[in-house]
């Protein structure tokens, strides 16, 4: 089975990483992702190789990996 | 520097009630200022203490022999150890003949025998005894080990030192402790932080991420004190394990076994000054219910070689001043044996401690043959009495904060090493 992290924005209208970041977090914490993290993560995608955000393209997929690893492997995922 | 009560009480008074402990306060602030020891063979600070659980419940009686007791012989029977082949300690009393290490390292001084260890009401399971022994608390209670709790105490005192190290697959509930985050090295190949392999787009940033992540998690939260330095401790660790691993160069050849080399483990981070104070391995087996006459024998042997080979390696890099080697078991075994050729689940064990810190010889007292409970020896010796003398004698912290109550002292050590 292959993943496709890209899918996961079909049909969403996300402009920025913190949208992005904000979106996942509803996701996988059910909205408890606290600013603090929202904000640590969105300067994360930022500071990614490729700095400009963008919806297409392989920067992208792996930005979503990364992003989606970090929220899995967060406290906040792994202890509540 | 030796822990004062003070300290110790600032890092563990979450663990034990404030009421319990707070009349003796001041005596131990006083008793702190003796207890600063210039004379002492290894400043405070530098002792370790590396303990090796042997799990399932140690024959006693086929360890330490009575051989010159003629009801050894008659309860025995077959699986007594024959005469002839005891390694003598003293005019009662022999080693199993595959002690070989451990008979080294009695004829020259090292080795503490203390027999007919074990707690009032016993139990014969070996989750609970084992329980029982990690938390330091018959009365099971206690949800933190005794590790743990001395941990704790002494958290403050070297904030980037890897005070703890179990070398083993497990979490001993001996360290159990929602302070205290203790790294667990089965292998040190794979000691790391471990990343999604197929993504290496990153990978330092998102592990800085990650590290940051933990940082941030709420301190008001019931983990918040552990997350606070769980995973960063965790990588530090990691890393200083993986050098310390390639640099050392161990002066005797460790085995194979998970105990031989969990010890050379302890070696490397000792050598490597990674501020080790409490080692903890484990060597499974000894629950002999059936043919115990093939298998005690190599439990044993396997046991002492690794200690003696990593008390070598310790005394080759001239590290052996600062560790004292100590074994548990659960309880031992009945007196008489069953129908399957091994022996059931009993009560008293000897413990044994090791190292150039210790002063040789019989401690506790040695079970009666002759005046059993319901065929099992009576303990004389509880093993928070061992406990007690390791806490306050060696590393220097006050026993009955760490086990909630006191206990008699055993003098383990010799007189230039011990605390006080």
């Amino acid at each position: 089975m292959h993943f496709e992290p890209a899918g996961l924005l079909d049909g969403r209208d996300l402009s920025d990483a913190g949208e992005l970041v904000g979106y996942l977090g509803d996701v996988l914490l059910g909205g408890r992702l606290r600013e603090t993290e929202q904000r640590l993560l969105s300067h994360f995608m930022e500071s990614m190789n490729n700095p400009a955000f963008g919806l297409d393209g392989e920067p992208l997929e792996e930005k979503l990996r990364s992003v989606i690893y970090l929220l899995l492997a967060s406290p906040d995922y792994q202890l509540v | 520097m030796l822990v004062s009560r003070r300290q110790f009480l600032k890092g563990s008074i979450a663990v034990v009630p404030a009421a319990a402990v707070m009349p003796a306060v001041f005596n131990r602030a006083v008793a702190a200022s003796v207890h600063e020891n210039p004379s002492a063979e290894a400043p405070m600070g530098n002792r370790k203490l590396v303990v090796v659980q042997m799990a399932g419940g140690n024959d006693g009686l086929n360890t330490v022999v009575p051989a010159n007791d003629s009801a050894y012989y008659d309860l025995r029977k077959d699986l007594a150890v024959p005469q002839r082949d005891i390694l003598p300690l003293d005019v009662r009393s022999g080693f199993h003949p595959s002690l070989a290490s451990f008979k080294e390292l009695w004829d020259e001084g090292v080795l503490a025998i203390v027999e007919g260890v074990g707690y009032p009401d016993q139990g014969y399971s070996h989750f609970e005894s084992m329980d029982i022994w990690q938390t330091a608390d018959p009365q099971k209670q206690a949800s933190e080990g005794w590790l743990g709790r001395y941990l704790q105490g002494i958290a403050g005192e070297q904030a980037d030192g890897l005070h703890s190290l179990v070398a083993d697959g497990r979490m001993p509930r001996a360290f159990y402790s929602e302070n205290v985050s203790v790294p667990l090295v089965k292998s040190i190949d794979d000691y790391k932080l471990r990343d999604d392999p197929r993504n290496t787009y990153n990978q330092a940033a998102r592990t800085e991420a990650l590290l940051q992540l933990y940082a941030s998690a709420p301190e008001a939260t019931r983990f918040g004190a552990l997350l606070d330095n769980t995973l960063q401790s965790a990588q530090r660790s990691s890393q200083a394990m993986q050098e310390a691993h390639q640099q050392y160069v161990p002066a005797v050849k460790y085995g194979d076994s998970n105990l031989a080399q969990g010890l050379r483990l302890i070696a490397e981070a000792i050598d490597a000054d990674l501020g080790l104070r409490v080692g903890h391995l484990r060597i499974g087996g000894f629950d002999t219910h059936a043919k115990q006459s093939a298998e005690h024998g190599p439990l044993l042997a396997g046991t002492a070689d690794a200690i003696r080979t990593f008390y070598r390696d310790l005394q080759a890099h001239g590290r052996d001043r600062e560790v004292v080697i100590m074994t548990w078991s659960e309880f031992g075994r009945r007196v008489a044996g069953n129908a399957s050729g091994g022996t059931d689940h009993g009560s008293a064990t000897p413990m044994f401690l090791a190292g150039s810190p210790v002063a040789g010889g019989f401690y506790g007292g040695r079970p009666s043959l002759r005046n059993l409970d319901k065929n099992n020896l009576k303990f004389t010796t509880d093993f928070r009495q061992v406990y007690a003398s390791v806490l306050e004698e060696w590393l220097g912290t006050p026993p009955e904060i760490v086990l909630g109550g006191q206990y008699e002292l055993l003098s383990l050590l010799k007189p230039g090493a011990a605390a006080a």
